[in-house]
């Protein structure tokens, strides 16, 4: 320390730290390098899509009215798409129907019922059931259920049902987990609070726990939705591909993304056939965008302290 | 020497009808031994503060008169506590009827992710309150509180909109409203401001005229200010109880004494 004793304190403090300047340096270019491609990529696809989407409109070669209507057939070049966003939504919002309550009670029971058992088996199991690539859920529909439906109904047992089907329960993890992170999230003092007013579990649960959680269960319900409307290979497998009006469960639909997948390889570039599959991505990226959107206003409204 | 002027003196008055008894009680959590072999007795429309270090017990035994510890897995009790004479750890009682007559009131504000209308008429109507009753029975409540020319235009606005103080008071609020005998507060202002704890002391000394409380402190300042009675709890023992300005001026124990000079704690 003697001989360092001669240099004053300002100067010192005067002396810059040269390594430190560089650590930092380099960190801070890192990352701005990497949010730059990131935003760089999203950008680009943004704008690909977007232009390729909108260039059969452009061209004149269709105008909305037509592709928002019932009238698809290509080979008149006719591409009224209607049907087939129908038939996207028909089988989102069956899906969602049946694995929103049963995916938002099964959160409850892993939970508030029995956290303990809930944590050490349902919850790896959930994680499971995410891990399965969609072709296999839709390969096991094509070989269980879709030959069962036949049975039970008369008929090939392709469509609306049995998209809803697989897409339930490809969703319902999705659906369980972000449940119960919201139902965990809710502090216990919520809770205590209930049961010292003399409610029972079952109202503490339903008027309070829920209550609570419910922004945070809206957020997986809606995410559940979005990865339905853009799940494509699983639906694809058993919705059959033909697009009939989605208003009825035993029969062949289609829906966007089996449109684009079915017939990506059979259209070529630069055919109309082939700019409508483009059109119909830009529906589904404007579809997600809706869904953020929708999670944005339901998260920003909570004001929990 | 122990210096509490402003401890409390001793009514001339107060009642001797027994409220809450409890006979050779035990709380284990687990393996460890909350409280041992407490026998306490709480009279009728008084305070009674329990007061001692972190982890003396007073907070279990609060939780144990309205049954909040069946609520904790492996909380297991034994011996009995009667209230007005009635055994509530028999099977026939009901923790969620026992509640509603026994309140309580916790160390952090939880009014419900509700309305500050809706955080009381929830209580009513757990409780079956017709629903032409409630809105009157939310309005009184929020009046004895102190409470209701704070918020009387903004009943449907949120509850955590309030401030601590105002959330603990809506908390009581909706405590009293479901008109229980005993209310247990359990640090009911350690989390709040110097002024807001002065206005929750004050009512508290109003709410006595018609309910028997018992509020767990740390602050044994404000157990000298505002109780009647007082208990001192280490090491999940009742080390003694008495009344107020006997505690604070000649405590029995030494440990009592050690405790109230700030010797320890």
């Amino acid at each position: 320390m003697k001989e360092r004793g001669n240099t004053s304190l300002a100067e010192k403090l005067q002396t810059p730290a040269r390594r430190i300047f560089w650590t930092e340096w380099r960190g801070r270019s890192i990352t701005y390098v990497s949010v730059w491609i990131v935003i760089l990529i999203l950008l680009s696809l943004l704008w690909f899509i977007t232009s390729k989407g909108l260039q059969p409109f452009l061209n004149g070669e269709i105008t909305l009215s037509q592709f928002f209507s019932t009238n698809w057939s290509p080979q008149d070049n006719k591409f009224g798409s209607l049907y087939i966003m129908l038939g996207s939504f028909m089988v989102t919002i069956g899906a969602t129907l049946i694995s929103a309550p049963l995916g938002i009670s099964a959160a409850i029971f892993m939970t508030e019922i029995a956290p303990k058992w809930g944590k050490k088996v349902l919850q790896p199991a959930t994680e499971i059931l995410v891990g399965i690539p969609s072709v296999v859920y839709g390969f096991i529909g094509l070989t269980l259920l879709v030959p069962f439906i036949g049975k039970l109904i008369g008929g090939i047992g392709f469509g609306l049902l049995s998209g809803i089907l697989v897409l339930s329960i490809m969703i319902l993890p999705t659906i369980i987990s972000i449940s119960v992170d919201a139902i965990e999230a809710v502090p216990q003092k919520y809770r205590e609070g209930s049961y010292a007013l003399g409610a029972t579990r079952w109202q503490t649960i339903w008027k309070i726990v829920l209550k609570t959680a419910l922004p945070g269960l809206m957020t997986a319900v809606v995410l559940g939705m979005a990865r339905a409307f853009g799940e494509a290979l699983a639906v694809q497998m058993v919705i059959g591909n033909v697009p009939n009006a989605p208003f009825h469960f035993f029969i062949s639909i289609h829906t966007l993304t089996s449109m684009i997948t079915q017939n990506m390889g059979n259209t070529v570039p630069g055919e109309t056939f082939n700019q409508i599959l483009w059109s119909m991505a830009l529906v589904l990226l404007l579809m997600t965008l809706v869904f953020i959107l929708v999670i944005r206003l339901i998260t920003r409204r909570r004001d929990v302290s | 020497m122990l210096d509490f002027p402003y401890v409390k003196k001793r009514d001339a008055d107060l009642s001797t009808n027994v409220t809450v008894k409890t006979n050779k009680l035990n709380v284990y959590y687990g393996s460890s031994h909350a409280l041992k072999d407490i026998n306490i007795t709480l009279y009728d429309k008084t305070i009674t503060a329990f007061i001692g270090p972190s982890g003396c017990g007073k907070s279990t035994l609060l939780r144990s008169i309205n049954r909040m510890n069946d609520t904790i897995p492996g909380a297991k009790i034994t011996g009995d506590i009667f209230i007005d004479g009635v055994n509530i750890q028999t099977e026939s009682i009901q923790a969620t009827a026992l509640r509603k007559h026994v309140g309580m009131v916790f160390q952090k504000p939880n009014p419900f992710f509700k309305s500050i209308f809706e955080n009381i008429a929830f209580a009513l109507r757990i409780h079956g309150v017709s629903k032409k009753d409630i809105e009157a029975v939310v309005e009184e409540s929020l009046k004895r509180v102190g409470l209701w020319d704070e918020v009387k235009d903004r009943l449907q606005d949120s509850a955590l909109q309030l401030s601590g103080g105002q959330q603990q008071r809506l908390c009581i609020a909706r405590t009293i409203a479901m008109n229980p005998s005993i209310i247990l507060l359990d640090e009911p202002t350690s989390a709040l401001d110097p002024i807001s704890t002065e206005k929750i002391e004050q009512l508290l000394q109003e709410l006595k005229r018609d309910f028997t409380i018992v509020i767990v402190t740390h602050n044994m300042h404000q157990a000298a200010r505002i109780s009647d009675y007082t208990a001192y709890f280490h090491l999940g023992n009742m080390v003694e109880i008495g009344h107020t300005e006997q505690i604070f001026t000649a405590p029995q124990q030494s440990r009592t004494h050690d405790y109230l000079s700030g010797k320890f704690g």
